[in-house]
């Protein structure tokens, strides 16, 4: 399990939570689901350490470091370089088991090569690995984003809106281009997403948190095994 | 199909340069049109000087830029300045290219740096030459002077690129524990690309003046700016124009050449 306990944040004079308890199961994918503004991405921020709370911790399990990746709302890849580059970056700076701090064994040129091929064959990008990035559209790009996040070693995946402002068509790609990823993938990851859309958590959350309320609270959690007709209005009611 | 799909040509890609919808003939017309003017309005203003002591005709001027072009012993010359105005922009490229990226990252020796710089940006080239004059060979006084006069702008250039890095790439960068080293050459320096072009671009030009007046006062035996003084000494305005039309061509020549190699945009 990984628990939130007691989270507090301000932003200036406006509190964003207060005592906010959570429990997120480890190895499923679990969303976050809430207006726009509430906190969502401040509260993925503050798991992923990329933001710390004013109060409260995040708490682990003991037996080891956890190591994150990232989709951020942009697909934020580096320009200059192209698509196998741009996975090259992360993986020869990625240690090849997801152990200790300062366990920096990296991939073999050739072993970053393979991993980088595979993955993109799982996602039909195979064609394009030495691809410039403007030479892709933008749901391309967004899937080499979410490449990048399944290829590295990490045992959290945290998604922050990746599939936000997409066209019903591309979305329905990245869709696709998740569920492969996560299908194929044998560590079966921590998967944390965030959105607003809810047709978008009931497809791809085993569970759902609402976030509601002003300092936010979860108001309600849903698991896919009670997922009904029903669940999409019982959320808006929570909203 | 998806191939096709993806590498259909956008409306206006991001390197993209920009068309003349007369074509390359059309330019090049264009561009000789103003030649000639240009050249219309020189021989007009000679015509009502009348004296070529004060200000030669173009004609005269290119006679004498012709006749140097032949003369084997002008090419040493200009190979010789060449040779001065390169090592000068490698030596202050690599110094402000260093020096830029260290502080850019670094605020507090950017603070002791910086200061410096300030100081030679305003200082009068013919202050460094005069200076350099003491401390160095008349050779070497013009490759100090190219260098104390570029250094700063590409410094600038290279502190501004670092400290414009996307901000989202470096907490990316950071997320993914990407070593320093690996940031500093794929995401420090690659933004910084750009700027640093610019930089150089603009020092290119400063460096052939900045050279060329050291060596119109340090007289090195083989340089374009002794053959200047001559010129001046022997009240030989044509020839003066000449040497002159040679540096503005070299500098013309170095400009486009950089921007050909580093894929530099001019326009």
């Amino acid at each position: 399990m990984i628990k939130l306990e007691n989270i507090s944040k301000k932003y200036g004079e406006k509190t964003i939570f207060s005592g906010l308890n959570a429990e997120f199961e480890e190895h499923k994918v679990s969303c976050i689901l809430g207006a726009s503004g509430i906190g969502k991405t401040t509260l993925i921020n503050i798991i992923a350490g990329l933001d710390s709370p004013d109060g409260g911790r995040v708490v682990f399990p003991k037996e080891k470091i956890f190591r994150g990746s990232y989709v951020f709302q942009e697909h934020r890849l580096l320009p200059w370089y192209n698509v196998h580059d741009n996975l090259d970056l992360i993986l020869r700076n990625a240690p090849s088991s997801g152990g200790k701090k300062r366990d920096r064994t990296v991939y073999s040129k050739e072993e970053r090569g393979e991993m980088i091929r595979r993955q993109l064959r799982l996602v039909g990008l195979e064609d394009y690995e030495f691809a410039k990035l403007d030479e892709l559209s933008g749901g391309m790009v967004q899937r080499v984003s979410l490449c990048r996040a399944f290829i590295y070693p990490a045992d959290i995946i945290f998604l922050d809106e990746p599939f936000k402002e997409q066209d019903p068509k591309l979305k329905e790609e990245l869709y696709d281009t998740f569920f492969r990823s996560y299908e194929n993938d044998s560590l079966r990851r921590t998967v944390f997403f965030v959105t607003h859309d809810i047709p978008e958590a009931l497809r791809l959350a085993d569970f759902i948190y609402v976030l509601s309320g002003s300092p936010a609270q979860i108001a309600g959690n849903f698991d896919r095994c009670e997922f009904d007709e029903n669940t999409a209005e019982k959320i808006k009611l929570l909203i | 199909m998806k191939a096709s799909i993806a590498r259909q040509p956008k409306n206006k890609e991001p390197g993209e340069k920009r068309r003349s919808p007369q074509g390359k003939s059309g330019i090049w017309g264009q561009r000789l049109l103003t030649a000639i003017l240009w050249v219309a309005i020189w021989e007009g203003a000679y015509l009502l000087i009348g004296r070529d002591v004060y200000f030669p005709s173009p004609l005269s001027v290119i006679q004498n830029f012709f006749n140097l072009i032949i003369d084997k012993a002008a090419w040493s010359t200009i190979g010789s300045s060449v040779y001065r105005t390169l090592f000068a922009l490698a030596v202050s490229a690599l110094l402000g290219i260093f020096l830029g990226i260290a502080c850019g990252l670094n605020s507090t020796l950017h603070d002791i740096v910086n200061p410096l710089m300030v100081i030679l940006k305003s200082t009068p080239v013919v202050s460094v030459i005069i200076i350099a004059m003491i401390w160095f060979r008349s050779t070497d006084v013009p490759i100090f002077a190219g260098v104390l006069m570029c250094l700063p702008i590409i410094f600038t250039g290279t502190v501004a690129g670092i400290r414009n890095t996307d901000p989202k790439l470096i907490e990316m960068c950071r997320f993914y524990r990407v070593k320093r080293s690996d940031m500093l050459r794929s995401l420090y320096f690659r933004s910084s690309v750009p700027y640093i072009n610019a930089s150089v671009m603009s020092s290119i030009g400063i460096c052939w003046k900045a050279v060329a007046a050291a060596e119109v006062l340090s007289m090195p035996k083989y340089s374009v700016g002794a053959h200047l003084y001559f010129a001046k000494t022997a009240l030989d305005p044509a020839m003066l124009f000449a040497w002159t039309l040679i540096i503005i061509l070299l500098s013309y020549v170095f400009e486009t050449l950089y921007a050909k190699v580093s894929g530099y945009d001019k326009t």
